[in-house]
């Protein structure tokens, strides 16, 4: 009685080794896969862009990875398979340039002190943060948005408070100040523009400390570098330069 | 056991499958930088991280010591059927993603949680970004393990002793504190051991449930995440002496392993 229940066993392992070849092999022949590593908060405007451009060549399918670019590029120096990176500073973009030589900066973001509308502390200035019992967050500083955020905080001086937390990625802090767990957070001006309805932003004195830059460029293992190409030309062309003002990005000449 | 039974096929899918379990950890010791290890785990903020895993995974096993061994007590000699139905869902947080386990977490301890709202309402204070957050998730992700180890240990006490007291009227309470936890202690520690190993270990639901902050929640695990995109020595200097740890663990663990097979 033993034995069938170890072939079930056996099948159960076995069906993945199987099944993803045949599966891996059925997508060739029909479309491509493209990887595209991006910075966490380029989620939202690179799955339109990415849509669009699956939408304009068929058989293609965009792909994304959307964490901290710190992240990412280790990623990538570790031999992740990716096609295109965007990151969302130029020190990230940086640390993989044997990898991603030709790179450009597509557009820049600001960050921005932001709080849940109708919160108890009523925040108004950035100096508002040192009000005692008052808890907020940023990422941390190895991730771009968080070397922007004490970029801003230290142009801004006289903040004594400390952020309860410092998150791996701007993803992270956002969900965490949207459902309510902190009374406020350092993340993008485009992330509040995203969750204008329950968000309110207080701007830093300094928007040049507040900024950082995002470079874009193909990766040179990729083995669709054409392709690859062509998503890079999608992003800096003007659909896409509008769809990424329109969500609270900065143009960049 | 037969030697001869042992077939070429068995033999070659085990190597395989022993390989692939015993290479990882082998490669991580090749890369760990020996010669600075400590300078490297000396760092302000791997000392930290290392003091708060420390002190919070210690705490959280002793809580999951008080409250989880009488939990134990109650699933060995509890109603069986009312037992079977509950057990499940005691023991459910041993395969919760660690994410599933934050969000849970968070669910009922955070600002909006089901229970965190009448908490942050009443007293202005939430759990989430709170050393007590690393304690609570500790707990939360070990007891279970140890419940599991200290019920069955219940189970397999022999009965005489606890006949014996049965016949001298002892009371409940005096059976269980007299007889049954001493007899057990050996369960327990195993039990508490595995917890222990469970807590240190945690990530997922820490940092969604505790934040990271280095010196109040950022863990050691934490810290090794973090050290991967900025010196990847200190991330394996960290991470070897886990290693160590773990592996500590399954040999100190060794003969109650051998009792659990054997049995």
């Amino acid at each position: 009685m033993k034995r069938p229940s170890i072939f079930i066993v056996i099948a159960l392992a076995i069906l993945p080794l199987v099944a993803t070849p045949a599966h891996a092999s059925l997508k060739r022949n029909s479309s491509t896969t493209l990887t595209i590593f991006a910075a966490s908060s380029l989620g939202q405007t690179f799955t339109t862009i990415g849509k669009a451009f699956e939408a304009k060549n068929r058989d293609v399918s965009v792909q994304f990875s959307f964490l901290a670019s710190s992240t990412l590029a280790t990623q990538l120096n570790a031999g992740a398979p990716a096609d295109v990176f965007a990151s969302a500073s130029v020190s990230d973009m940086a640390a993989v340039k044997l990898l991603v030589p030709d790179t450009t900066i597509f557009t820049a973001n600001r960050v921005v002190l932001a709080t849940p509308r109708g919160n108890n502390f009523h925040i108004n200035k950035i100096i508002d943060l040192n009000k005692r019992g008052l808890k907020w967050i940023q990422c941390a500083p190895i991730v771009p948005c968080g070397a922007a955020a004490n970029a801003a905080m230290a142009s801004e001086g006289r903040i004594t408070s400390k952020p309860v937390s410092l998150e791996p990625k701007v993803s992270s802090v956002v969900a965490k100040l949207v459902n309510g767990e902190v009374d406020a957070a350092i993340i993008y001006h485009s992330d509040y523009v995203a969750n204008k309805g329950v968000l309110r932003e207080i701007r830093f004195k300094s928007a040049q400390a507040a900024t950082t830059q995002y470079p874009i460029g193909v990766v040179k293992t990729s083995s669709q570098s054409v392709l690859a190409k062509r998503f890079v030309e999608m992003v800096l062309s003007a659909y896409g330069r509008k769809i990424l003002a329109e969500a609270g990005f900065i143009r960049v000449p | 056991m037969n030697r001869k039974r042992l077939d070429p096929l068995s033999l070659i899918l085990a190597t395989f499958g022993g390989l692939v379990l015993f290479l990882p950890l082998l490669a991580l010791f090749t890369k760990v930088p020996w010669g600075s290890l400590f300078s490297k785990l000396g760092e302000p903020n791997s000392l930290s991280a290392i003091r708060l895993s420390m002190w919070s995974s210690l705490l959280a096993t002793l809580l999951c010591v008080v409250f989880g061994v009488p939990l134990a007590w109650v699933f060995a000699k509890g109603n069986r059927r009312f037992v079977n139905v509950l057990r499940p869902f005691v023991l459910a947080p041993i395969v919760l993603p660690p994410t599933v386990a934050g969000m849970s977490l968070l669910a009922l301890l955070g600002r909006n949680g089901l229970l965190g709202r009448y908490i942050y309402q009443a007293t202005g204070w939430s759990m989430p970004f709170t050393a007590s957050a690393v304690v609570f998730t500790g707990v939360f992700v070990g007891m279970p393990f140890l419940a599991l180890v200290v019920e069955s240990t219940f189970r397999h006490l022999p009965k005489d002793q606890q006949d014996a007291a049965e016949i001298d009227r002892a009371t409940p309470f005096t059976m269980f504190r007299l007889i049954a936890l001493p007899q057990a202690r050996n369960g327990i520690a195993t039990g508490a051991l595995l917890a222990w190993a469970r807590a240190l270990g945690e990530f997922g639901a820490t940092m969604m449930f505790a934040g990271s902050l280095p010196g109040l929640t950022q863990t050691w695990p934490m810290q090794v995440y973090f050290e991967t995109d900025q010196d990847m020595s200190t991330a394996y200097a960290l991470s070897a002496v886990m290693a160590i740890v773990a592996v500590g663990v399954v040999f100190a663990l060794r003969k109650q392993l051998r009792r659990a097979f054997t049995n």
